[in-house]
């Protein structure tokens, strides 16, 4: 809605004060310009960001890259990489190069819509305690505090064990699990907002409470939550591979990385590659997730600005 | 005169803290009438901006509470208006400027966009009829290039983004614009511009203003009439003129001696001896009594009321009250008052 065309130009030379300015709306372009220069200065969040790309990009043309199915047996079990099976075979005679492939495909799938979910959920609750406070507030602040009295993979599997295993109740269970990280820091940030001088100055505007919220302090608390998001999305993942691996996330024959190690582990000695890659993939993930979170998390603090 | 825009009477504003009641208002009697400028002057606590703050509605309730008194504007009580009430009088009717331009706009949306959503929240109009209100606005606050709806706030000076907060606030025509040390925070030379610049739509509009401020310079430059508020109080009340002219509180006389002038050549500066008094535990009797170089022995046992020294001028303080009553005679009805 910038620099509408109907808008009439007005002669500027009588502004009888006010220093000269930088620019006028080209201004944002320059912003994201900076912002990007900066991006690809940061070494980690460069690093990161490629490793995520990479996996992003694997789990979107993963059918154009793998040779196989990924429940396509061949006659060679475990059988060690070779220029047919390039991380090997398991013990089924699957490819292991095509179910970890595949497997981007779950483990970014249940990172986003858990983390999303949590987000969502989170952010939300407490935008609601911060602003309003009073019995709202201790209501949702004991709520995060009994999640946050669990460690959150028992609270993950006792959820799961409720539900009943499998992926998608497993996703339901992290995105519970992670509310908490989410609520606490939106709370927190709204509660330093809804101080600032605008909001005061929103209000003597006539403005409603619900308008200011969606406006004024919604936008100006989310920065840290799309960075806590980043690593919330490296946690996700783990979580996932850890419900896997326990037998209540994905089930087979789902190449689900967590899953994958389990049904390895009995032969890690005889063909130890069946657990070296889905592992790598695993730790990859996370690490390119962390360190784009820290990337972002400096980039988008003022007092890192050069 | 006709009938105040805004009639503040007896109101008493007090917090309920964990450390006991804070009378941060106590009684406070002041008056705005159509197209005046008033000043309200008082040293940092003394209860001005709380004041102001109580006329918009905008005291968070609890810890704060109007215990006592009525806010009428324009004839209506807003100690009993509706939270929706007062959104629809806030911004519309009566709006306010705050001390800190430089954190008073959102920094995520451009000056256009606050401006639009500011018109909008109260008249129902497109976004080009709000912008082009806007555009209009700015011009007269003196900001007339037409890329200033895009701009963001970080991108123009202090005094800049005053005048586009006084635009804000002046843009619904309201009836009455309070100011909370609009010129606190910035340069010298910029006070002087945004100050003529109140003083000119003021006169173009009509607008009466209530000029918060601890600078004595700013009233002598803007106001008609001028209360002087110490601790929660009302302590004296006059015009301009009389006030620098023939201050007649203690207070008033000490804050005004407290001014350098250029062609006294003193050493030190004066300055009123003592603080000001905690407002947990007020001094029995009058409030600036431990203070006062005048102060004798009715001051510390019974409260001066507010009463008129002459015509127009009053003034809380008992060396006028006795005059009137007799040198001497401590007058019983106020140390009753005060058991």
């Amino acid at each position: 809605m910038a620099s509408e065309s109907n808008m009439v130009a007005v002669p500027s030379q009588n502004i009888p004060s006010g220093p000269p300015l930088t620019g006028g709306s080209p201004d944002k372009a320059e912003a994201i310009k900076d912002f990007l220069r900066a991006f690809l200065r940061h070494k980690s969040a460069l690093i990161g960001s490629i490793i995520v790309l990479m996996f992003l990009l694997m789990a979107v043309i993963a059918p154009l890259i793998t040779p196989y199915e990924y429940t396509e047996r061949s006659q060679e079990l475990l059988a060690p990489p070779s220029a047919d099976h390039w991380f090997g075979t398991d013990e089924m005679g699957r490819d292991l190069f095509t179910r970890v492939v595949y497997g981007s495909r779950i483990s970014l799938w249940v990172g986003f819509v858990a983390i999303s979910g949590s987000i969502i959920i989170g952010s939300l609750l407490g935008l609601i305690a911060g602003f309003y406070g009073g019995w709202r507030d201790s209501l949702i602040s004991r709520f995060f505090d009994i999640l946050l009295a669990f460690p959150g993979i028992l609270l993950a599997i006792a959820i799961v064990a409720m539900l009943g295993p499998g992926l998608n109740n497993a996703l339901i269970a992290i995105a519970i699990i992670n509310i908490p990280t989410f609520g606490r820091l939106m709370r927190s940030r709204v509660l330093s907002v809804k101080e600032e001088d605008y909001i005061l100055a929103a209000r003597a505007m006539g403005m409603k409470n619900s308008r200011i919220l969606w406006k004024h302090i919604l936008p100006n608390s989310w920065t840290p939550i799309m960075v806590q998001g980043t690593l919330g999305f490296a946690t996700a993942v783990i979580e996932a591979a850890a419900l896997g691996f326990l037998g209540l996330g994905a089930q087979p024959p789902e190449p689900e990385w967590g899953t994958m190690l389990s049904d390895a582990r009995q032969y890690i000695q005889l063909a130890p590659w069946t657990m070296i890659f889905p592992g790598l993939a695993i730790m990859l993930t996370v690490l390119g997730f962390n360190l784009l979170g820290d990337g972002l998390r400096d980039l988008f603090d003022p007092r890192m600005k050069r | 005169m006709a009938q105040p825009v805004l009639e503040i009477s007896q109101l008493k504003l007090h917090f309920f803290t964990d450390k006991g009641r804070v009378k941060a208002v106590d009684g406070v009697d002041l008056a705005v009438h159509e197209g005046e400028i008033v000043g309200l002057v008082g040293e940092s606590g003394c209860g001005k901006s709380v004041t102001s703050l109580a006329v918009m509605g905008l005291i968070p309730q609890p810890p704060g509470k109007v215990v006592a008194g009525t806010i009428r504007f324009q004839g209506k009580d807003l100690t009993k208006a509706s939270p929706r009430e007062m959104r629809r009088i806030r911004g519309n009717e009566m709006a306010m400027i705050f001390q800190e331009p430089m954190t008073s706009l959102n920094p995520l949306f451009s000056i256009g966009n606050q401006l639009v959503e500011a018109i909008r929240t109260h008249r129902s109009c497109s976004k080009q009829e709000a912008k082009n209100m806007a555009l209009e606005m700015l011009k007269k606050v003196g900001i007339s290039r037409s890329g200033i709806l895009d701009e963001y706030p970080h991108q123009l000076s202090g005094g800049m983004r005053q005048r586009v907060m006084i635009a804000m606030a002046m843009v619904l025509n309201p009836r009455l614009l309070i100011a909370d040390e609009p010129t606190t925070a910035l340069d010298v030379t910029i006070q002087a511009q945004i100050l003529d610049l109140m003083k000119a739509l003021n006169q173009e509009f009509g607008t009466a203003i209530l000029l918060i401020t601890h600078d004595l310079g700013v009233v002598a430059e803007m106001c008609d009439r001028v209360v002087v508020m110490y601790a929660g109080q009302v302590v004296e009340e006059t015009d301009r003129r009389r006030l620098f002219r023939n201050p007649k509180h203690p207070y008033t006389q000490g804050l005004l001696k407290s001014i350098p002038k250029l062609e006294e050549q003193k050493k030190r500066l004066y300055s009123i001896p003592g603080q000001v008094p905690n407002p947990l535990g007020m001094p029995k009797g009058c409030r600036f009594a431990p203070r006062c170089e005048f102060a004798f022995d009715v001051c510390g046992r019974a409260e001066p009321q507010l009463l008129p020294v002459e015509d127009g001028h009053l003034s809380r303080c008992w060396l006028h009250q006795e005059r009137e009553e007799g040198r001497g005679h401590e007058p019983d009805h106020a140390i009753a008052q005060s058991q």
